[in-house]
C-alpha cells in the first residue's frame, strides 16, 4: 500500500500548529425522504490526516450522511466537497475513484464471489485499475493486512462475522482510498476482536488514510478519534474534542434521555 | 492460461469443422434434415446465449427476448421484401435496431432506481406487448396478415439452401457464444456478476454500473436481433403471433436455468439438450408429453441443481459420460428402433436423471463418490502453476 502512505508527505498534510486542510467539506447538507429530514442542513469539514469519530443516536442520520458523502444519494440540498472540487451529485462508482470509500455495517460481500475475488474486484475498479490476474495478486496484500489469506478460497457464506467484517475493510482499502469511511466496523465483535480491529484501523491510519469512525461504542471512539462530530435527528450537535464533547450536556441528553443531563 | 487458449482453440475448431458438416450431405448421405435440425440448434444457442449475458450474468431478469428477436425478424423482412434490400446487410441492421430499442429501455429503466427487480422484467413483457400490437395495427410492419419471405440470393460457395441456413446459423451462434465468453472472461463481466450479487456495492467499489447494464443490453439485443433476422428466412412466413410469441422468452429461460445461467457455455448445453428433447419428442407426436416433461425438468432442475447443468456435469462427468454411454449401447444392443436422435434423447434424459440426484444422496450408493457441488457464479480461479503441477503428479502416481 505504497500508493496510500505517499498522502503524507504531499503538501497540505495537517502541520502541528498550523490550519488542517480539509479534505472533505460539506456545506448546509439536506435531504428529505418523502417529507422526512433525514439530513437538515450538516455542515462539517475533515481535515487530512485525522480520525473523527461520527456519533449519534440511532436514526440521527449517520448513515445518511455517509450515503450522501459517497453519492449513493444525490442530497436535496447542499454541496460535497472533496480536495476542493465539487462532487454534489457525482456518481458513487466517480467518487470512489477520486479517492472516497466506506464499508458497510452490515457486510455486503459479493456472494458468488471468492474473498480473493471480492478483494480482486476492487483492485480492478480502482482509478488505475488493475486487469483480471494482476487484481488477483494484489488482491493477496490486502488479505495478508486483514489476516484473511488463509480464507481467500472460501465463498463469503462459509467465513465467520468477523472475517466478513474485515473482508469488508480489506475491499475498501484495495480502492486505494484518501479517506474511508468505517461505518460500524466493531459491532457485533468480541473484546478481543475489537482488540484487533482498533490496532487495524490504527495502521490503517498510520499508512496516511483519513478515517470517519462511525460507531455505537463510546468507548472505542473516544480512544480513537482526535475529534467527534455529534449528530442528531440529521443536524450537528456537538463537535470538538472526545473529552469535551462527551460532557457536553446537550450530548447527553440526546444519548441519555433528559434526566441525566 | 494454457487451458484457456486450449479451450478457446477447440472452440474455434469446431466451428471450423461444422463450417464444413454439409460437404458430409454430399458424401456421406447425410439427410439434409440433420443441417435444418442443426441450425435451429443454433438459432437456440444464440437466442439463450444473448438472454443470458443479460440476465444470467447481471441478474436483471428479462422476459423480452421476443421483442428483441421480433424486431430483428421484421426489420429485416420489411427491408428486404419493401426496399429490397440485401438479406446480408438487413441482418446487421436488423440486429441494431434490436440494439437501439434494448438501449431504448435500458435508458428508461436503468436511470429509474425504482425500476429495478421485477419492475423491470414486467417492463420487458409490457414492451414486447405494445411491439406486437404495433406490428398489428400499421400496415407497413405486417397489419394482421403477416409476411412471406422470399429466399434471397447468395455466393454460391454457401451451398444449397440447408447449407446455406445452416451456416448462418453456425456464424450467429459462434458469435454468440464468443461474446458471452470474452465477457465471463473480462472486467466486464467481473462488473456484471457484481451488480448481479449487489449493484449498489458494486457501484460504490468504482464499477460504472449503468454503463455496464447499457452494453450489456445493448449486446444482448443485437445478438437476439441478427438472430431474429437470419431466422425470418427459416420461417418463411412471419406473422405477428408466432413472433411476439411468449414461447421465446419462456424456451430462453429454460434453456439458460437448465444448462446454468453464470457460465457460458450454460445456455449452449440447456439450449440443444432442450431443443433436442422437445423437437423430436414433438416428431414422435409426443408433443403435449414434451411440454409436461420439460415442465417438470426445470422444477427438478430449480428444485435439485440449481447450479445448472453444466456445473454439475463437471463435477460428475466420468459418471455423466458412463450413463450417457449404457443409455445408447442399450439402445443400440437391444435394437429399440428410433432414429440417431431419438436414441439420444432418452440417453439425455437417462443422464439427467442421475444428475439431477442430490450430491447427499447420491453418496450413498456405495460405488459413486461423487464430487462436492460445483460452485456457481464465476469461472473457476486460475490455480497457481506450482498446485497445477502437484496435482499432474498425484494424478499420474
Amino acid at each position: 500500500m505504497s500508493s496510500v502512505s505517499d498522502i503524507r508527505g504531499t503538501p497540505g498534510a495537517a502541520h502541528p500548529d498550523g490550519p488542517v486542510t480539509a479534505i472533505l467539506e460539506t456545506q448546509d447538507i439536506r435531504m428529505e425522504f418523502s417529507g422526512v429530514h433525514a439530513l437538515d442542513g450538516v455542515t462539517l469539514s475533515i481535515g487530512r490526516g485525522e480520525i473523527v469519530g461520527l456519533v449519534g443516536p440511532n436514526g440521527s442520520g449517520k448513515s445518511t450522511l455517509i450515503n450522501v458523502l459517497t453519492g449513493m444519494f444525490v442530497p436535496s440540498g447542499g454541496r460535497v466537497r472533496f480536495e476542493g472540487s465539487d462532487i454534489t451529485g457525482e456518481p458513487p462508482h466517480a467518487v470512489s475513484g477520486l479517492g472516497l470509500a466506506r464499508t458497510y455495517q452490515i457486510p455486503r460481500p459479493f456472494e458468488s464471489m471468492t474473498v480473493q475475488e471480492n478483494v480482486a474486484f476492487a483492485c480492478m475498479f480502482r482509478s488505475k485499475g488493475l486487469g483480471l490476474s494482476d487484481a488477483m495478486d494484489a488482491a493477496r496484500t490486502y488479505l495478508e493486512f486483514t489476516g484473511l489469506s488463509r480464507v481467500a478460497h472460501s465463498v463469503p457464506s462459509q467465513i465467520n462475522l468477523h472475517q466478513r467484517k474485515f473482508l469488508e475493510l480489506a475491499r475498501a482499502l484495495a480502492t486505494e482510498p484518501k479517506l474511508l469511511m468505517l461505518d460500524e466496523v466493531l459491532s457485533g465483535l468480541n473484546a478481543g476482536e475489537i482488540d484487533e480491529s482498533v490496532e487495524m484501523i490504527r495502521k490503517i491510519h498510520g499508512s496516511g488514510v483519513t478515517l470517519v469512525v462511525v460507531e455505537h461504542l463510546m468507548r472505542v471512539v473516544t480512544e480513537l478519534a482526535s475529534r467527534m462530530i455529534v449528530l442528531n435527528s440529521g443536524r450537528l450537535l456537538a463537535e470538538g474534542p472526545p473529552g469535551e464533547v462527551m460532557r457536553d450536556p446537550e450530548v447527553v441528553k440526546a444519548y441519555l434521555g433528559k434526566e441525566h443531563a | 492460461m494454457s487451458r484457456r487458449i486450449l479451450g478457446l482453440g477447440a472452440f474455434l475448431a469446431l466451428g471450423v469443422a461444422l463450417w464444413f458438416l454439409p460437404l458430409a450431405r454430399e458424401a456421406a448421405d447425410f439427410p439434409i434434415f440433420y443441417l435444418i435440425f442443426l441450425y435451429q440448434m443454433f438459432f437456440w444457442i444464440a437466442q439463450a446465449t444473448s438472454w443470458n449475458i443479460l440476465t444470467g450474468y447481471s441478474g436483471y431478469f428479462s422476459f423480452g427476448q421476443a421483442a428483441f428477436f421480433g424486431v430483428g425478424v421484421y426489420t429485416s423482412a420489411i427491408l428486404v421484401a419493401r426496399y429490397d434490400m440485401n438479406f446480408f446487410l438487413s441482418v446487421p441492421v436488423g440486429g441494431v435496431m434490436s440494439m437501439l430499442l434494448a438501449l431504448v429501455m435500458g435508458f428508461v429503466a436503468f436511470r429509474l432506481r425504482a425500476l429495478r427487480g421485477e419492475v423491470f422484467a414486467l417492463l420487458t413483457l409490457a414492451v414486447t406487448f405494445v411491439l406486437a400490437a404495433l406490428a398489428r395495427l400499421s400496415s407497413f410492419i405486417d397489419g394482421g396478415q403477416g409476411r412471406a419471405i422470399a429466399i434471397p440470393e447468395y455466393p454460391e460457395f454457401l451451398g444449397e439452401y440447408a447449407d446455406f441456413i445452416f451456416r448462418l446459423g453456425l456464424a450467429i451462434a459462434v458469435i454468440a457464444v464468443a461474446t458471452a465468453y470474452g465477457i465471463q472472461n473480462s472486467k466486464f463481466g467481473r462488473g456484471l456478476f457484481a451488480i448481479h450479487d449487489d449493484e449498489d456495492v458494486a457501484e460504490a467499489l468504482g464499477a460504472p454500473t449503468f454503463r455496464y447494464k447499457m452494453i450489456v443490453l445493448g449486446l444482448s439485443g443485437l445478438l437476439a436481433g441478427a438472430a431474429g433476422a437470419i431466422h425470418s428466412l427459416q420461417i418463411s412466413y412471419v406473422t405477428i403471433e408466432e413472433t411476439f410469441s411468449f414461447s421465446i422468452p419462456l424456451f430462453v429461460i429454460l434453456m439458460s436455468t437448465l444448462g446454468g445461467r453464470q457460465h457460458w457455455l450454460g445456455p449452449v448445453i440447456g439450449a440443444a439438450v432442450v431443443f433436442t428433447v422437445q423437437d423430436r419428442l414433438a416428431g414422435l407426436g409426443y408433443g403435449d408429453l414434451s411440454q409436461i416433461l420439460l415442465g417438470a425438468v426445470l422444477i427438478l432442475s430449480i428444485l435439485f441443481m440449481p447450479e445448472g447443468l453444466y456445473l454439475r456435469i463437471r463435477s460428475r462427468l466420468r459418471l455423466t459420460l458412463l450413463i450417457f454411454g449404457l443409455a445408447l449401447l442399450v439402445q443400440l444392443l437391444f435394437d429399440l428402433g428410433g432414429t440417431v436422435l431419438t436414441k439420444l434423447v432418452w440417453a439425455m434424459l437417462a443422464v439427467f436423471i442421475v444428475l439431477v440426484v442430490p450430491t447427499r444422496l447420491l453418496s450413498r450408493v456405495p460405488w459413486v463418490r461423487p464430487a462436492p457441488p460445483a460452485r456457481g457464479g464465476l469461472a473457476p480461479i486460475p490455480e497457481p502453476a506450482a498446485v497445477v503441477k502437484e496435482k499432474e503428479k498425484e494424478m499420474r502416481t
